[in-house]
This record gives structure tokens, sequence and C-alpha cells, in this order.
């Protein structure tokens, strides 16, 4: 039995606000796959849900000003059969194919992944590779903030009371570019990942202006980028010799604590450094 | 705080008043006495508890009946025409993908939801499809015979 609450359906974005207004300890509902499991177990007892399943403003992929938009009430199914997910943002596609399984993706929205700030999000890694950026809204009008700063530690995110997440803008890549997402979980079928790494490269073929961005979840507190191995591969001939060194690298500054229930510390470290350097090696060649 | 909702199930319009905390689940186990889905982990994790919810099919633990409001949601119950099983049902059993029965309403409705969206689909799609459905007894291989039978058999 779910603890009782209230339940508020607004038609749109100002009535969310206004919900949000009057309520300030009111949590939104989009697609429950994690919410009510929390509120199940009583980790979460919210007086009142507001469920934004009603506005039209949080739906929708589309391109805009150099970004794409992708709507905060996007699924991950729809993320999965989206042409322009899968052919100019590979990684979060790769991300969409693993996460849960066809019910749940078709429930889970990219909106309520990204705000529950669980550090192996399964768009966590990917978003923060792209350098997505989140567009809230609440009662002082719309603001936008880098992904990773708007995640702050686990289940703690920038979100100011009376705000709602709107949209997730994720920059255009120049063509050519390539990502891959890779997760270890426990078991091969639906598990949540014990850590995932995520890897983009910009102009792959021309080595002088190459950018790689490597991202990694269930690491740290928050998915991070892991700016000291970017800057070590940036413009350089990628061998055998610096792939050997890639590894430690990656891993080199992160703690990712003891208590994990996935993975140990020592585990998460190597195969962090064994995922990227893989991922690298495919992309690269 | 109760809220008026109105759906359709199983072809029949039921309009009810819930509190905001039922669950679809509960309501429909527990108001409409339609028992066949069933509460395996309350998670989401197990699709013991699968119904189709206009054309998908749902974890219904994870949704609230007021999420419903205004849905189309097709339950097991509503599958066989009187006493005969619906072809995909029938293939359940000749195929012996049937034992203990607490997995089969929801492995059944969601292979019903797959065929209606894909009548004739790979085994990858297949696989995805089912891929969030557990089964403690058969082994999955017999489930995926019945499956293969369903889809021969609607071709004929």
């Amino acid at each position: 039995m779910i603890p009782r609450f209230e339940y508020h359906r607004p038609k749109d974005l100002s009535e969310a606000l206004e919900c949000l207004r009057q309520m300030p300890q009111a949590v939104i509902l989009a697609g429950g796959t994690d919410l009510l499991v929390k509120m199940r177990r009583g980790k979460l007892r919210p007086p009142a849900l507001v469920d934004i399943k009603g506005l039209q403003a949080c739906r929708d992929i589309c391109w805009e000003n150099g970004h794409l938009s992708v709507g905060a009430l996007t699924d991950f199914q729809q993320l999965l059969e989206s042409d322009v997910i899968r052919d100019r943002f590979a990684v979060l596609h790769q991300a969409a194919r693993v996460m849960g399984c066809y019910e749940i993706r078709r429930r889970a929205t990219l909106g309520g992944n990204v705000v529950n700030a669980s550090p192996g999000a399964e768009s966590g890694s990917p978003l923060a590779a792209l350098e997505a950026r989140v567009e809230l809204a609440g009662p002082d009008g719309r603001r936008r903030i880098p992904v990773t700063e708007f995640w702050q530690g686990p289940g703690r995110t920038a979100l100011a009371p009376g705000e709602l997440l709107v949209r997730v803008l994720i920059p255009e890549l120049p063509p050519g570019s390539r990502g891959i997402y890779r997760r270890r979980s426990r078991v091969r079928g639906m598990d949540l990942a014990s850590m995932n790494a995520a890897v983009v490269v910009l102009y792959p073929e021309d080595t002088g202006r190459r950018e790689i961005r490597i991202a990694l979840g269930a690491m740290a507190p928050t998915p991070v980028r892991i700016i000291a191995a970017e800057r070590m591969l940036a413009g350089r001939e990628v061998s055998g010799e610096l792939f050997s060194r890639l590894g430690k690298e990656v891993s080199r500054d992160l703690h990712p604590r003891a208590t994990s229930l996935r993975a140990s510390p020592d585990y998460k470290k190597q195969m962090a450094g064994e995922l990227v350097t893989r991922a690298l090696e495919e992309l690269l060649s | 705080m109760e809220h008026q909702i109105h759906i359709i199930v199983n072809g029949e319009s039921v309009t009810a008043r819930v509190a905001a905390n039922r669950t679809l689940l509960e309501f429909l186990r527990d108001e409409l006495d339609l028992t066949g889905a069933k509460e395996g982990c309350g998670d989401g994790e197990c699709g013991a508890c699968t119904v189709i919810v206009d054309g998908q099919p749902v974890r219904s633990c994870l949704m609230l009946a007021v999420e419903a409001d205004g849905a189309v949601v097709e339950t097991i119950e509503g599958l066989a025409d009187g006493a005969r099983l619906h072809p995909i049902q029938q293939a359940f059993v000749e195929a012996g993908a049937v034992q203990c029965g607490f997995c089969t309403p929801g492995l059944v409705l969601a292979v019903k939801a797959l065929l209606d969206r894909y009548p004739r689909p790979t085994e990858e799609q297949i696989k995805e499809a089912l891929g969030g459905h557990l089964c403690r007894c058969t082994g999955y291989e017999t489930v995926f015979r019945a499956v293969r039978a369903a889809i021969s058999a609607a071709g004929r």
C-alpha cells in the first residue's frame, strides 16, 4: 500500500507551476517507475503529487537553434525509436536500449531519470558527455543550466522549490561524430548498471581537431566528466602507449563508495578504465 | 482525497471513486474482482501485474488507478470469448507454457500487446517484449514456442 497523498493533474505548465507554488512540498509525477517504488517502500512521503503527463510543453523532440530539444516527458522507448537520437546521438540511443524492459521504457521518462539524479542513471553519463543542458521553469520564468551542474549529489539537484524540468537540450554535434555507451551489471538481463561509461568523439578522422569526451556513471556522487583523461587524449595520435595509460588515468581521481550495492570500488575503477579504453578503440578504428 | 475515474475495462464502462494512493492493480483486483493480474514484486521488476492500457503493456503496480482515468484497459479476464480461449492462451496451454501460472496473465498480455503492434514479430522483438517477465517454472523455452505457435496460428 502506498501511503496517502493528494493528487493533482494540471492541464498545462502555468497550472503546474501554480500547483507547485501552492504546495512547495509536492513532488512531480511523470512515469512513476522510480517515484512510486520509493513511496511504497516509505523512502519518500510527499504530501502531494503533481502529475505532469498532461503538459504539452514537456513533450516532443525537435531541433531548435542548434540544439535537439527533448521534452522531459519523452519516454525511453521514444528515445529508442527516434531516428534523430539513433543517427545523431548514438550514445543516448544505446543507453535507452539497455534501460529496464519494454514496459518500463514505455513509462520511464528522460526528465524523471535526470531529476532522480541517481549516480548510475542510464541517461546520466550520455547526457554529461553530450554536454546537455536542462531547461527549468519556475515562478521567475525559465533558466538553463548544464546537466552536470544540475546534479549535486545522489538524489539532489539544483531544482529550486516551485521549479520543474521542462526539457533537455542537447547541442548538435559536428557530422561524423561518434559515441558509445557501455555498462556493467550483475546479470545480463534487466538490472541497474553497476557502473557505466559514455564516450563521444568529435571529428574522429581529424587528429588535430579531434575532441574526446568521457563520462562515467555510478563512480561518484553524480555522473562525471573525466577531464584529465580527455586532455591527455586531445589532439593526439591515440596509440598503444597512450591506450595503456588511459585505463589508470580514467579512474585515478575517483573514489567509488565502499558501500556500493552492486560492485566493489576496485572493480569499478578497473572496469571504468577497461570500458573507456575499449570504447575508444572501437570509436577510433 | 478521492477522485472519480472513468475507464473501459475489457469493453465495459466503469465509473468509480478511487483514493489517489490506490494502484491500478489494487483497483482491478480489489474493486473489480479481476484477480488475474498478480502482485509479484511490487517494484516493476517481475511483470506479473502487467495489463494492457491504451494498447500498451503496463506494470499496473506502478500506475495509479487515477492515472488510468479515460483509458481503455485490457486484463486477462477479457481475452477469452466465453469458453473459447484466445489463440494466445490456447497456444500457451498447448505448448505447456503454463505451470504454476503466476506469471502467465502478464506474459499472455505482453504477447498480445506485441502481436497487436507487430503481427509477425522477429525473434529479437519477441525477446524484447518478454524481457521484463520473470517465470520461475518454464525456463522460458515453452513460452517462446507458444508465441511462435500463436503467430503461425494467426497467419493461417
